[in-house]
């Protein structure tokens, strides 16, 4: 993944300022990243993501890019290495005091994730502005953390250290920043800080601290699922029972718009079914439904199987080949 | 990092944290030299005791301040909020909160 990890100025861009694209999106087309990072990092042209031309034709690609197996060989090693995903979080300051950092200098991790960029909602309770940086602490009413923003060097230092001076103790902001350990204490490397207005940010912030939480830890409900149980036997016409189940889907209405919500995060389990079912893309059947049973023996029941590979189905991440009891993925 | 968790509360949830700081956040329905009384999220009134300097205006505040035992607030210190707020939302955000001690540690 792109490496922002050296350098306090620099950020991995990505998706800092949208709301939970960065979490979906496993491949992240370089091309949307027409953001240069803010304060250095990025702007050199030898940066493999930045040297692919707008994805209009192929043909434009090739010829004027002559690095362009390189970028293909960095989506795909960017594509492997997916599970440290561009995500903006919404989090307290007590889950940043339970965050880890298994491995020095590596991003830290927070409910199995990797923490990328992370969203804080709270109030100073003191900040000073120093040379180099401006510091304040935030306290979120769960804790206080450090936090810091550095000046950038574009020579706009005096501009910058003004609009920070509204940043006085009291004040409620909501920070955008990166978790780095200096010295064994846990600190925010900001890279925006603004003023919130409104109680209705705590609300919203507090709400999608736990829903993303909930999301990473527990999965999101299956009203498919659930559905199918309530109509039918699990049995093989399960799997044709399919399109009363889809249409309930449908009747869910508002109910549904909530779950499609979280279409593309996935449970451990989730996860370790597509994985082992991408494994089977080269042959004609796919993977069948007892292999994957016994692959996941001991870690879930052959109805929790049959009935997250149901899910997965209905979701469109998985279809059947030869007979209900086969499945390949839908995206290779 | 570290400092004293400071709950989010509605006036039911005083009782719970007598001797405390916690945050409350709600609508200013009234005001005197000494004292504010706060309609709460679950629209409960809670009275404040103002602190010397106290910025509590008409409006939407957070007070963080602690709790005494006959269940007014000691104000530390109050942020106002700039615009009205929506308050049944609030509160069933707080409600859920103290339901994941994992991330609020609030008890």
């Amino acid at each position: 993944m792109m490496s922002g990890y050296g350098g306090y100025g620099g950020y991995a861009g990505g998706n800092a300022g949208g709301g939970f694209q960065g979490q979906f999106g496993q491949q992240q087309q370089p091309h949307h990243q027409q953001q240069q990072p803010a304060g250095g990092g990025f702007g050199s042209p030898s940066n493999p993501f930045t040297n692919t031309t707008p994805t209009g034709s192929p043909g434009a690609r090739k010829a004027s890019d002559p690095h362009g197996g390189d970028a293909h060989a960095a989506r795909g090693s960017r594509a492997d290495a997916g599970k440290s995903e561009q995500s903006l979080r919404s989090v307290t300051v007590k889950q940043l005091q339970s965050a880890t950092q298994p491995v020095p200098d590596m991003p830290f991790r927070l409910d199995g994730r990797d923490l990328s960029q992370v969203v804080l909602v709270g109030r100073i309770n003191s900040a000073s502005t120093q040379s180099t940086n401006f510091a304040m602490t935030l306290d979120d009413g769960t804790g206080t953390v450090e936090c810091k923003k550095f000046f950038g060097d574009g020579g706009d230092e005096e501009e910058e250290a003004a609009r920070l001076a509204q940043f006085s103790e009291g004040v409620y902001v909501r920070v955008v920043g990166q978790l780095r350990a200096f010295a064994s204490r846990k600190t925010l490397v900001l890279f925006s800080v603004r003023p919130v207005h409104s109680a209705n940010e705590i609300t919203l912030h507090c709400l999608e601290a736990i829903t993303m939480h909930l999301a990473l830890t527990r999965g999101l409900p299956m009203p498919a699922q659930q559905m199918q149980q309530q109509m039918q036997q699990p049995q093989a016409g399960a799997f044709g029972g399919f399109g009363g189940a889809q249409q309930h889907m449908h009747q869910q209405g508002q109910q549904q718009q909530q779950m499609q919500f979280g279409a593309g995060m996935f449970t451990p389990l989730q996860q370790e079914i597509m994985m082992l079912v991408s494994q089977q893309q080269h042959t004609v059947e796919g993977m069948a439904l007892d292999a994957l049973a016994f692959r996941l023996r001991g870690r879930a029941g052959a109805d929790e199987v049959r009935s997250t590979v149901d899910y997965l189905s209905a979701e469109g991440h998985l279809y059947s080949t030869i007979d209900d009891a086969h499945f390949k993925a839908t995206s290779a | 990092m570290g400092a004293e968790a400071t709950p989010r509360i509605n006036s039911a949830l005083l009782q719970k944290n007598v001797g405390r700081p916690v945050r409350l956040v709600g609508k200013v329905i009234g005001l005197n030299a000494t004292h504010a009384f706060i309609e709460a999220s679950d629209r409960g009134q809670v009275n404040v005791q103002l602190t010397a300097g106290s910025i509590i205006r008409q409006g939407v505040v957070e007070v963080l301040g602690r709790v005494n035992p006959d269940l007014s607030i000691a104000e530390m210190s109050s942020f106002m909020f700039q615009e009205d707020y929506d308050c049944d939302t609030y509160n069933r955000m707080v409600t859920l909160a103290h339901s994941q001690p994992e991330l609020f540690g609030w008890a």
